[in-house]
């Protein structure tokens, strides 16, 4: 969908590293971070049908290979097959010469027109099937393999659970998730019966290798090959425990089910997206999309000319503030630094002279001179410690459980355009939904220089910014990296402590890329 | 990036009090059949096959040049029966697609030169990728992006669907505008080139 608006020339730069568009970026307001696709634990809400939209429970989802009960799937080409009816004429039965109309049932493919005659499965009295299901002739093997691993997974954790000293409860939770401290639901094997060998199972006989191969078959080099006979490799492994090579044995295949699920921060802890129970509702429960919460800065125009190297060029940024509280939008260079597992030794700088390696976090920066330092710490917070209990108090405790918890990614990227930030801050109005439909609505002045925005409406505003492309040797398209600094006010610390205290306006930095290599078609 | 200034003949434009705005080189069989909601835009060469069943569309719909709407049929032991069409609010159609279905939701997407077969059901907040063929009664649930021939489920969309087609479809009217009239934003987009010329 970032297609829209071209909304991918602009990539936010998450806290891990990875680099995403805004609308696949989340935004966590108790860590105050940006959080991606990779650095939150998705959780399964529920199972549903894509077809029938039918909820499924998970126990049953698993029972069923998270696979519908009712809704089919074409073995040929994946879409999902219709029930057709045809009556044929049957004697009845007690009067042999009398004929009466039948109603029959068979799975047809709108778009390969496969049937299921085609398998030669015979027509249903009923539209629900019963349909032939492929029998797994591996089926007692893999049921005797699984239930040697579960023994020895059981065995593995009994014997780790008495070496392993649980250091802190935070790590605990950190690593090996929460269900880890929850109260053990297996029984514990007496030390007699753990050092017992393991039956092996009949699988783990070691094979042999043969001698002699039999002879291949007559047919084998006899037998004409019917290409539209054989099935395709996707079709084969569409059908995975028969893998059929003939098409007529290709069988209807259950549809695959699919899940709601929630996001939630590994930080925190604290849930980021929630969407509502009900596979037909586009609604969310909780929803932290960046989209909603960071400013968003987009390219106006496409650039003339392509820059080059060593000159100035001047693009234009179009700034939305989409939240209920107004901000203040400040450039600065690009500064992000990545996160890193050993404190200052190992700093991979990501572009030469831009980074002093004795930096600690990505909040505490000392920026080139020829700007102003500008106090970036978060002066936020001391979250609340009823959620989870594991929460630090402050900012280092935050970044040492982000080094903990998150992956990361460092997603690589070259950034070779520098900008030269404009003295001046932007303010940007609160998002107001009435603005969108009243045409005449007087703009607020600003008093802004005509200099640096142009143009304004509502809680959008446009601002030229001056980029240099550094002098490489421009083979790679150009990009520019940027630092925004905006106000965001804190809800939540007056929410938690339960209006005590005012929201918070913080002071909060997002990371951007901006590919500048789209010149108007 | 933006969206760019669509200009167009006044009078080759009907707008409605609703704030539709219809070309006039469409062909609307049925009229009587065709309701639409109000600021959609219908461009030229679409055809509406209101005569065969009603067609509903709902609010701030785009729908873009020669695109074909035709409610489904269904075949019965006693000949064929057409159903109504519904399309909800905030629907972008693309360029050259066909359009078979049953129901599309709110806030969906659709590529150029889709076919959407017949009795197709779009669920809200979905997305057909351009050049997407989808078979008769496929049913694509929310947030997911269907793409390729025949159409399988490839990606999905994200969380933030609704809010980004409301701004799409609501930005194209805004940019979709008679020649008569001054240029929305771009009066500041020319300004905008000559500075830029003027500093390079």
């Amino acid at each position: 969908m970032s297609h829209l608006f071209q909304l991918d020339t602009v990539k936010y730069v998450c806290c891990c590293g990875s680099l995403k568009p805004i609308c696949n970026v989340y935004f966590c307001r108790h860590c105050l971070r940006l959080r991606c696709h990779y650095c939150v634990s998705h959780e399964v809400d529920s199972h549903y049908c894509g077809n029938c939209s039918e909820n499924m429970p998970s126990a049953e989802a698993k029972q069923k290979r998270n696979r519908c009960g009712t809704c089919y799937d074409c073995p040929s080409c994946k879409q999902t097959l219709s029930i057709r009816a045809t009556t044929i004429q049957v004697p009845l039965e007690d009067e042999p010469e009398k004929l009466v109309a039948k109603k029959l049932y068979y799975l047809a493919c709108g778009f390969c027109r496969w049937t299921s005659r085609d398998a030669g499965l015979p027509d249903s009295q009923n539209t629900s099937g019963p349909w032939a299901e492929p029998e797994n002739p591996l089926a007692q093997q893999i049921i005797e393999i699984s239930d040697y691993f579960r023994m020895l997974a059981i065995r593995e954790k009994n014997s780790k659970d008495k070496k392993f000293v649980q250091k802190s409860k935070y790590l605990a939770a950190g690593r090996h998730g929460v269900a880890h401290l929850l109260p053990r639901r297996y029984p514990v094997s007496v030390p007699e019966e753990m050092s017992k060998p393991l039956p092996t199972p009949l699988y783990l006989a070691p094979t042999e290798g043969m001698e002699d191969l039999p002879e291949l078959s007559d047919d084998v080099y006899e037998d004409e090959l019917i290409i539209p006979k054989v099935t395709s490799l996707t079709q084969r492994l569409r059908q995975l425990e028969t893998q059929p090579r003939e098409t007529s044995k290709l069988l209807p295949t259950h549809k695959q089910l699919l899940v709601k699920r929630s996001l939630r921060c590994r930080v925190c802890e604290r849930n980021i997206s929630k969407p509502e129970y009900s596979p037909v509702s586009i609604k969310f429960k909780i929803q932290l999309n960046a989209y909603f919460h960071v400013p968003q800065i987009r390219l106006m125009t496409p650039l003339n000319e392509p820059l080059v190297p060593g000159r100035k060029a001047r693009i234009v940024l179009r700034l939305a503030n989409p939240t209920q509280f107004p901000t203040a939008i400040r450039f600065l260079p690009f500064s992000f630094v990545p996160l890193q597992k050993d404190g200052s030794t190992d700093k991979r700088a990501l572009d030469a002279g831009k980074f002093d390696p004795t930096r600690e976090s990505s909040t505490d920066h000392s920026l080139p001179s020829h700007t102003l330092t500008p106090t970036t710490s978060i002066t936020f917070i001391t979250p609340s410690m009823t959620g989870g209990g594991t929460l630090g108090s402050g900012e280092s405790t935050q970044i040492m459980k982000e080094i903990h918890v998150l992956p990361r990614r460092s997603e690589r990227f070259s950034q070779n355009c520098d900008v030269i930030p404009p003295a001046d801050e932007i303010v940007l109005p609160p998002r107001d939904e009435t603005s969108d439909f009243d045409d005449f609505a007087e703009t607020p002045d600003f008093n802004d220089d005509p200099k640096l925005v142009p143009w304004r409406k509502a809680n959008k505003a446009a601002v030229y910014l001056d980029v240099i492309r550094q002098l490489t040797d421009g083979s790679e398209p150009p990009v520019l990296g940027i630092t925004i600094e905006y106000d965001y006010v804190n809800t939540i610390v007056a929410l938690e402590s339960k209006g005590v205290q005012e929201p918070q306006k913080v002071r909060l930095q997002a990371h951007l890329l901006i590919a500048l290599d789209r010149i108007p078609s | 990036m933006e969206l760019k200034d669509i200009f167009y003949n006044k009078q080759d434009f009907v707008e409605t009090a609703s704030g539709n705005k219809v070309s006039r080189s469409t062909v609307l069989c049925g009229s009587q059949n065709i309701v639409i909601n109000g600021k959609s835009i219908v461009r030229d060469g679409v055809i509406i096959r209101g005569d065969l069943a009603s067609v509903r569309i709902g609010r701030q719909c785009v729908i873009d040049r020669h695109v074909t709407v035709r409610p489904p049929f269904k075949k019965f032991s006693k000949g064929v029966a057409f159903f109504p069409l519904h399309i909800g609010d905030n629907v972008f159609i693309g360029e050259g697609s066909v359009v078979n279905a049953a129901v599309i939701g709110s806030y969906v997407y659709i590529g150029k030169n889709c076919i959407i077969g017949r009795r197709c059901v779009l669920k809200d907040c979905c997305m057909v990728a351009d050049n997407t063929v989808l078979a008769p009664e496929t049913v694509v649930p929310s947030f997911a992006i269907y793409s390729g021939s025949p159409g399988l489920h490839t990606r999905d969309q994200p969380d933030c669907t609704q809010d980004l087609m409301i701004e799409f479809t609501k930005s194209y009217y805004q940019h979709f505008l008679p020649n008569t009239a001054p240029p929305s934003s771009s009066i500041f987009s020319t300004n905008i080139s000559s500075e830029i010329a003027s500093v390079s």
